[in-house]
């Protein structure tokens, strides 16, 4: 018969296991204001990526996506190989392998959350055996040969992962920063539709199926399950313990043939049921989570004062994170911002009248008039809104790492040409650079102007840019702006709307 | 509560389940069909309206309300999902489950600096850079946004 506190404490593994999962979720996405706001975090601490599947374009999101992260330097790869980001996936791959899935992962813990929904659900068998391979076509096709493929051809980075099937970015990302962005619903197409499909199909399968996509579709869990047990933390067994039963690999719900394997997410459920005390949670030769506490009350004790501190620890950095993402770092970073541009608080350049014949309020609403700026362009030229005075202006933001923008610069550069004389156009480059960006548009027929914003992003802040690119603006020949939008523009909403400035 | 009570329930959120999901799936698809229809005659028109979203979410509105209320009254009555807690009832493995051998330790520390090599070239060829631009700026396609 059981310890009654062996019992007890084998009862709390899996509430303590969620407790684990929801604090990683919400450190992660520490940035809680904005859900609200509908603003990304934008500090220097996303440059470091999390071990879990978690969107960087999540309101929340304070780091980086380690799949992202990885297709983006799999497109790059033809400029600059992705270092940091192989490193980052070794190391997280070294340490914890797909512990990460199990305990660590965002993703993972609203599948199980799914799953809890009461419904008849489906037993692993062969078949999903079977699946359980998939991940790694996956993994090939859309994480690896898409991005590289576009990259390396076609000078374009396509995250195909990301844009065609990631249920987390459809989610986090694109669902999330809707309420807060009611504009961006009018971006919403074919593409949205289909990761939408996607993404209810996956929740369905989550349904009834435990941890579908964990286990059929995401490449972060196949590159995880590549390091099987030369991860360091995980569940291990002793083979001199077992006694080959297979009550380990009959109560797992993952796909595994033994303990420890490629498939394993180290939960720990089998460490309830191994009878043989064989299997425990281990970090090298540390013990996490044993069956066994049949240890001596000096240990116990110790054992009880070592998790106080870790918890106590734990909640700390939490509530730092907290404070730090909501309200520390946002008030340092505005007030940097007012000391590095005075010119922020000055007047608008000139009077309405002195610009266009409009009287319309300034600001970038349509209907309104933007303030004068003047954009240093790459060919030398200069661009001043305020001389472009009964042309029709069309504006665009733009980077060389946002495939839509770079897709639809021929569409900007074929109606500068189509209406050479009565069309203004400038395409923004934003301010964070990877790409020399005169080298990147050389050889691609673009003759238009372009300009690259500074640092502090002064250009875009003069337009009305955002985080999201891209984004198109069209002033009428009075300078009053008669579309603001991100996202993609055709060749044919590019013509409407010059005929439509034009008229107007 | 009944065997075939329990399993009655559990029928009913399944395909309460199947049917939300058909529903949702359906409404997008229709939305997009008709404002690809409306997008074809002006290209400036909005595939996804407020007014068309609320007028394809009433259904499925309804359905999740009731699996929601389905899935309260299996919480009050206990009723769990059927093999959720009782394991995956897989056919008894053929061979031991616990894979005997070491894990290469010399292998692991090669890898290690490994991973602390290219970490390091990562911060200094600017690949670390590329990640923080990536990650601040919200490409609209690759979120699924368009």
């Amino acid at each position: 018969m059981d310890n009654p506190k062996t019992s007890r404490r084998r009862a709390r593994l899996p509430a303590k296991r969620r407790l684990i999962q929801l604090y990683a979720a919400l450190l992660y996405n520490a940035q809680i204001k904005g859900f609200v706001t509908g603003k990304i975090y934008t500090g220097k601490a996303k440059a470091v990526c999390v071990p879990g599947l978690n969107c960087y374009s999540c309101p929340g999101a304070v780091g980086a996506c380690p799949l992202g992260a990885l297709q983006n330097a799999l497109a790059n790869s033809g400029s600059r190989a992705g270092f940091y980001v192989f490193g980052i996936l070794l190391l997280y791959g070294l340490i914890l392998g797909r512990t990460v899935c199990g305990w660590l992962c965002p993703a993972g813990l609203l599948q199980e959350l799914l799953h809890k929904v009461p419904t008849f659900k489906i037993k692993k068998n062969r078949a999903t055996r079977a699946l359980s391979y998939l991940k790694y076509g996956v993994l090939i096709v859309f994480a690896v040969a898409i991005p590289l493929w576009y990259g390396l051809r076609r000078g374009l980075p396509v995250p195909g992962f990301c844009k065609y099937l990631c249920p987390a970015g459809t989610l986090e990302g694109a669902m999330l920063l809707l309420p807060a962005n009611p504009s961006f619903l009018s971006m919403l197409g074919p593409l949205f539709t289909g990761k939408f499909v996607v993404m209810i199909a996956v929740g369905l399968a989550c349904v009834f199926c435990y941890r579908a996509f964990c286990r059929f579709l995401c490449p972060l869990g196949a590159i995880y399950g590549m390091f099987g047990r030369l991860a360091l933390v995980g569940v291990k067994a002793e083979p001199a313990r077992c006694n080959g039963c297979g009550a380990c690999v009959r109560i797992c719900e993952m796909d595994v043939r033994a303990v420890g394997d490629r498939e394993c997410i180290s939960c720990g459920r089998c460490m309830d049921v191994c009878a043989q005390k064989a299997i425990s949670l281990k970090a090298g030769g540390y013990t996490l989570l044993a069956p066994e506490i049949a240890e001596a009350p000096e240990a116990a004790a110790k054992r009880k004062r070592a998790e106080g501190v870790v918890r106590g620890a734990a909640l700390a950095a939490l509530c730092l994170a907290l404070l730090w993402f909501n309200w520390i770092e946002p008030r340092r970073s505005a007030a940097d911002a007012r000391a590095d541009s005075p010119q922020e608080t000055a007047a608008p350049p000139d009077k309405p009248g002195d610009l266009w014949a409009s009287d319309a309020p300034v600001g970038l609403a349509v209907g309104e008039r933007p303030a004068d700026f003047t954009a240093e362009c790459l060919d030398g030229s200069t661009f001043r809104l305020s001389e472009t005075r009964g042309k029709v202006v069309v504006i665009n933001l733009w980077a060389t790492y946002c495939a839509p923008c770079v897709k639809e610069l021929p569409h900007f550069n074929a109606l500068y040409h189509a209406h050479a004389g009565d069309v203004a156009m400038l395409a923004i480059h934003a301010g964070d650079v990877t790409d020399d960006v005169g080298e990147f548009l050389s050889g691609r027929g673009l003759d238009m102007p372009f300009a690259v914003d500074s640092e502090d992003g002064a250009l875009f802040a003069a337009v009305g840019g955002s985080e999201a690119l891209p984004q198109t603006i069209v002033l009428n020949r009075r300078g009053e702006v008669i579309y603001n939008q991100t996202g993609s523009v055709s060749a044919e909403l590019l013509e409407r709307l010059y005929r439509q400035a034009a008229e107007e | 509560m009944k065997h075939k009570n329990k399993k009655r329930l559990l029928w009913v959120q399944s395909a309460l389940c199947v049917l939300l999901a058909v529903l949702l799936a359906a409404a997008a698809i229709d939305i997009c069909r008709e404002g690809g229809a409306r997008r074809a005659e002006d290209p400036g028109a909005a595939i996804y309206t407020p007014g068309n979203v609320a007028a394809h979410a009433r259904a499925p509105a309804i359905i999740f309300a009731a699996s929601a209320a389905v899935t309260i009254l299996c919480a009050v009555l206990g009723v769990r999902g059927e093999n959720a807690r009782q394991g995956a009832g897989d056919a008894s493995p053929r061979r031991c489950a616990v894979r005997a051998g070491s894990v290469d330790r010399r292998a692991r520390a090669a890898l290690f600096f490994l991973a602390a090599a290219c970490l390091i070239a990562g911060v200094c060829n600017g690949s670390m850079r590329d990640v923080l631009v990536k990650a601040v700026n919200i490409c609209t396609e690759c979120i699924g946004l368009g």
